[in-house]
């Protein structure tokens, strides 16, 4: 994961330097944070991309088989029993899956594997090599491990509002006191 | 009720029957709409009233010993500490802890407001080639996990299980006995075993039963599910918080069991530590929503019957005037009670950014996606670059052409131009 943020970074700024903010959310990382889905969420919606590194696990003595990287493009969470928890069967994603270059839909979810994940079904059920010698291992969960965005850097609507006030409050003060002198001199 | 919708003439009738039948009658159609309206939706929401762990161990004493005599544990569940007296043990016949008023041989103490130190002593011991076994209940509902003990401070209060044998004073038993934890979500159910030990264990044969009765319950014959050979691999539970989770399970029938069985072996999965059955036991329970819903409802109707038959008494005139007010707030009410939609709609949150802007590299069409052998492996640089054509698209004041070079000059992102771009991201 790291080399796939390190990578698209130098990649980046070569072309077009110093206009793109990252944000990433690293269960490898130090320190390790595990993606939200808030997280993911807050990014689609600020117009960034983002694009989920997922981890394959077999049967527990085998652990992580494998893994795949998917270009998220939308998400859609119907809090069903309105709990406030991810649960199973609530919310999709929807992303462009490099392994066929067309989009697609997936559950995704909370899940305690591991000690606390977003989980989804997407691999769910197939099999990829691993092993040595290599042989099936059938994926039983499959979490996302890591989530990195990016976008140019854009004054958010809030900032620009900040600045508007600011300039604002500038004028009046100057005009108050453009005032007042006129007041002075004409008495 | 399909027909007294779909027919759209539901108020009319209401109407009519208002008119012809009279209060009582009115009023025993409203009762009858609330409990359709909510006795079917209420029915499917189940609550956990209870945690049953269920074991049953190969005796670790070998012939000629003189048995378990004791067992002691961690338990931690939500509030435990405070009310102990949810706790119950019990075990096979005969039973070793006396009836359930009776609780001989179960102590327990306090630890922390949400653990407590088990300490069973059967009225017989386990001789050797008896298997132990009980049966542990803990009323309430949240999950339970067994602790190699709880750190309060710089102590550690209470350890991992043990077990010991009928000497004088009794000496504890080595290897210790396996005790696996558990919790189970009802609703979209799912299943997590823990392992809050301090040795990692595995689990074999695990099935599920989501939806069964007590009785199909107490049937289920751990000697059976022991004496199952090992298949490895197992499900390896690590030590000091190791977790298996499985959702997506069928959801129990309210007042039914969800349940999972399954065997214990050591971490080689060669050495069988012993068999488990657990259960969460499901009551139904009526959304607190709905029942309020009902009851203003209900009392509303109430109180516009007396302020009716008052009106009446003190100036029959104004009968006719009360009695279209009751009819028109009762349609009212009947024409609301579906429509409660702010009250019970489900939140949704949703985003997406259209498809058609994002690249379709696929990954197969990659070279510096495949092995040796040709075959395309998880491709970082692939989904890379489809959110570059995203970027470029939705950005072009700011990236222009610079991601995905146009090399032909058309100014369109071409297939051959994302997979150049891969090629060199990757």
């Amino acid at each position: 994961m790291a080399d796939i943020i390190r990578g698209k970074q130098l990649y980046v700024e070569s072309r077009v330097p110093r206009v793109t903010t990252y944000g990433q959310q690293n269960s490898f990382g130090t320190p390790s944070v595990k993606p939200t889905f808030a997280f993911l969420l807050n990014e689609l919606r600020r117009g960034e991309d983002v694009e989920v590194t997922l981890g394959y696990f077999g049967a527990i003595t085998q652990g992580r088989i494998g893994g795949h990287v998917l270009t998220l493009t939308g998400l859609k969470w119907t809090d069903e029993d309105m709990n406030g928890n991810l649960d199973f069967g609530e919310a999709t994603m929807t992303f462009i899956d490099p392994a066929t270059g067309q989009p697609g839909t997936k559950l995704i979810y909370f899940t305690f594997f591991n000690g606390g994940y977003l989980g989804t079904d997407y691999g769910m059920g197939g099999s990829v090599s691993c092993g040595n010698p290599p042989a099936p291992c059938r994926i039983q969960a499959t979490i996302i491990e890591a989530a990195v965005s990016e976008s140019p850097v854009l004054p958010a609507p809030a900032t620009l509002l900040m600045l508007a006030s600011g300039l604002a409050g500038l004028g009046l003060r100057c005009g108050t006191r453009w005032l007042r002198q006129r007041i002075v001199s004409a008495s | 009720m399909k027909t007294l919708f779909g027919g759209g003439s539901f108020p009319a009738a209401v109407v009519r029957a208002r008119r012809t039948v009279g209060k009582r009658r009115l009023l025993g159609v409203v009762i009858a709409f609330c409990v359709v309206i909510f006795g079917a939706k209420a029915a499917q929401a189940t609550v956990i009233t209870a945690s049953i762990l269920s074991v049953n161990l190969p005796n670790p004493v070998p012939a000629g010993g003189n048995g378990v005599s004791q067992i002691t544990f961690t338990l931690a569940s939500t509030g435990i500490g405070d009310n102990p007296g949810r706790i119950g043990v019990s075990s096979t016949a005969p039973n070793r802890y006396g009836d359930q008023n009776a609780q001989a041989g179960l102590n327990v103490t306090k630890v922390s407001a949400d653990a407590v130190n088990i300490t069973l002593t059967p009225t017989r011991v386990y001789k050797p080639g008896e298997n132990v076994n009980f049966t542990l209940t803990v009323q309430g509902r949240t999950p339970v996990g067994i602790r190699a003990g709880v750190r309060i401070g710089l102590r550690t209060i209470g350890g991992p299980p043990a077990w010991f044998n009928n000497s004088t004073p009794p000496a504890a038993i080595t290897p210790r006995p396996t005790l696996p934890g558990f919790g189970v979500i009802t609703r979209d159910a799912e299943y997590t075993a823990y392992n809050d030990l301090d040795a990692p264990f595995s689990i074999q044969h695990l099935q599920y039963f989501p939806d069964i009765t007590q009785a199909e319950f107490d049937a289920i014959d751990l000697d059976a599910v022991l004496a199952q050979s090992s298949t490895p691999p197992g499900i390896l539970l690590s030590p000091d918080g190791g977790t298996f989770d499985q959702p997506g399970l069928p959801d129990p029938q309210p007042g039914h069991l969800f349940a999972a069985v399954g065997q214990l072996f050591d971490s080689s999965d060669t050495v069988v530590l012993g068999a488990f059955k657990e259960a969460v036991v499901t009551a139904p329970t009526p959304e607190p929503g709905s029942l309020v819903l009902v009851l203003i409802g209900l009392a509303t109707l109430v109180a516009l019957a007396r302020l009716r038959g008052a009106a009446s008494r003190s100036c029959p005139a104004s009968r006719s005037r009360t009695a279209a007010i009751t009819s028109l707030f009762s349609l009212a009410m009947i024409c609301g009670l579906p429509l409660p939609g702010p009250a019970t709609a489900a939140p949704i949150v949703e985003v997406q950014l259209p498809n058609a802007q994002f690249g379709n590299l696929n990954q197969n069409d990659v070279e510096a996606c495949k092995d040796a052998a040709g075959q395309s492996f998880s491709c970082g640089a692939v989904a890379v670059v489809n959110s570059f054509a995203f970027l470029q698209r939705r950005y072009p004041q700011v990236y222009d052409e610079s991601l995905i070079p146009d090399r032909n000059g058309n100014h369109l992102i071409d297939y051959d131009e994302l997979t150049g771009a891969a090629e060199e991201v990757a």
